[in-house]
């Protein structure tokens, strides 16, 4: 979202993950958080 | 199981070979310094003794000869006689040459006399035996008349004793001039044997004290060459400390540094057996685990496909082990190398946490990270495999569900990587032996290597690796490893 810049603005990351994981939902998929690292898709098993 | 202990000997020996001896520099020998410490000054000594002894002995004799010489001297002047007065007297004296004889000590040395007036005139005796012409010195221990020199006479050296003889009698009164010369051979042979004694005495006296050095020597030095015989004796492996009740106080040192070095020795060598013997073992079980999944599929107790999935667990177990045993060996042998280079711990932590991140996944572990830059010296290699080894553990221990972190906080000489995990944490009885190979508690879920590999990395990267339970309200919450590496 934020390629080779500094002034990241985290917020604007969580409304984003927010809205894919509300998109996501009951499709047998979610986003899992790494807090510091990142997200991670899982497929449900 | 007799199985156990497939006698591990060589493989460990080869293992833990010592470094080469390195060439010998020319070594001192004791014994020689010894030696030449102790006989060299003293020789140096009894030369100079020898010379000075030698010259008082020549002094003493020459002073005894010479009180002979000045004896006959005085026998000759009592037999003068005299005319007139001073400026006309006339001497006269009849001196038998036998009278002398007397005087001859033996008959290597011959006397000859002169008598003559003052002015030199010859009154008797040996013409050719020049007059003596000088001063009477004054010299303590003679009257004040008399004088001994060295002089010339038929081209013999002599030693010359002068007397000047008053004479008076009832016709007249004068002064007579009595030289006695004597040829050197006696002083020559008498001098000759007193150097031949005191040097043959020092020589002696040199040969004593050279004997008792080298016995001394010999007898000091034979504790050193008793115990280097005694080991070298010693079977091939046998590291038993040195026993040497007999050795002089000055040797203990040593003989105790030496069986440090030997207990160390034998405990680096107990580990590599202990080490050969467990990693044996461990690789017999999925084996023994393998030969039974086997046989219940061919027996029809199982499903063939069921089986086999078995099997390919068992064999990743076994092959995980493998890999373990394989990592150890590379730590041992990056140590050896020592090219570290300065690395970014955060950034290799970051890196293998996104490795590992479907494991975690998995689990739903609530996990977080939070690093700053610390660099490190180490091996990329190696700072991987100790946080995949760390990570790999606590996302192991830690339930579903459950939080883990990963912390990574640094100050100005040290970086500290702490992995906070919500397991079961670690019981007393096992924290001991926590980092040994194959003692860790389950070994169903592990290779039991990981925390071993990981202490020898620390090590090797100068750090420190503790594993602490994490107490809140005298309850375990879980597991907090902390990993302590000197700063870049």
């Amino acid at each position: 979202m934020f390629p080779g810049e500094t002034d990241v603005q985290y917020e604007a990351v969580e409304v984003v993950v927010y809205r894919l994981r509300k998109k996501l939902a009951h499709t047998g998929v979610t986003l899992v958080t790494l807090r510091g690292l990142g997200y991670l898709l899982k497929v449900d098993a | 199981m007799s199985g156990r202990d497939p006698a591990p000997g060589h493989s460990a020996w080869q293992a833990t070979e010592l470094p080469r001896e390195p060439t010998r520099q020319r070594a001192i020998s004791l014994r020689r310094y010894l030696l030449t410490g102790i006989l060299l000054p003293v020789g140096l000594l009894i030369i100079v003794n020898t010379a000075s002894l030698y010259r008082q002995a020549l002094a003493a004799v020459n002073t005894a000869y010479d009180r002979t010489l000045l004896a006959s001297a005085k026998s000759i002047g009592e037999q003068l006689d005299v005319t007139g007065y001073d400026e006309q007297s006339q001497l006269r004296v009849t001196v038998p040459y036998a009278a002398l004889e007397a005087f001859e000590a033996d008959n290597q040395s011959r006397l000859f006399y002169r008598v003559s007036s003052l002015k030199g005139e010859l009154v008797s005796g040996f013409e050719q035996l020049p007059f003596w012409r000088g001063e009477i010195p004054i010299r303590p221990p003679y009257s004040a008349l008399v004088d001994f020199y060295d002089d010339v006479f038929r081209e013999d050296p002599v030693r010359v004793a002068v007397l000047l003889q008053p004479v008076a009698s009832g016709k007249g009164r004068a002064m007579a001039v009595v030289q006695v010369a004597e040829t050197l051979e006696l002083r020559k042979t008498l001098a000759r044997k007193i150097l031949f004694d005191t040097l043959w005495r020092q020589a002696v006296l040199l040969a004593v004290i050279a004997l008792v050095a080298v016995v001394v020597v010999q007898r000091a030095t034979r504790p050193v060459r008793r115990l280097s015989a005694e080991l070298k004796a010693r079977p091939e492996g046998d590291l038993t400390a040195i026993a040497a009740p007999e050795a002089p106080r000055e040797l203990l040192p040593l003989i105790e540094a030496t069986n440090q070095v030997m207990g160390r020795l034998q405990h680096l060598l107990d580990n590599q057996k202990r080490f050969v013997r467990d990693a044996a073992h461990q690789l017999r079980t999925p084996l023994a685990v393998l030969k039974v999944q086997v046989q219940s599929a061919l027996r029809g107790d199982m499903e063939a496909r069921d089986a086999l999935g078995e099997i390919n667990q068992t064999v990743d177990r076994a092959t995980v082990l493998a890999n373990q045993m394989l990592a150890l060996a590379k730590v041992e042998q990056l140590r050896q190398q020592a090219d570290l280079q300065a690395i970014d711990l955060a950034q290799v932590v970051r890196s293998v946490a996104l490795d590992l991140s479907p494991l975690i996944a998995e689990k739903d572990i609530d996990f977080e990270i939070e690093t700053v830059p610390a660099q490190v010296r180490s091996h990329e290699w190696m700072l991987g495999e100790l946080t995949r080894n760390l990570l790999h553990n606590a996302i192991k221990h830690t339930p579903a569900g459950g939080p883990l972190a990963v912390r990574i906080v640094r100050d100005a000489s040290f970086v500290a990587m702490t992995l906070s995990d919500s397991g079961p944490g670690v019981s007393a009885e096992l924290s001991a032996r926590l980092y040994e190979p194959f003692s860790a508690g389950d070994v169903r879920h592990g290779s039991g290597l990981g925390l071993a590999i990981c202490r020898e990395i620390v090590e090797t990267m100068h750090g420190s690796i503790s594993l602490e339970n994490r107490v809140v309200h005298g309850q375990v919450t879980g597991l907090d490893a902390v990993v302590r590496l000197p700063v870049a």
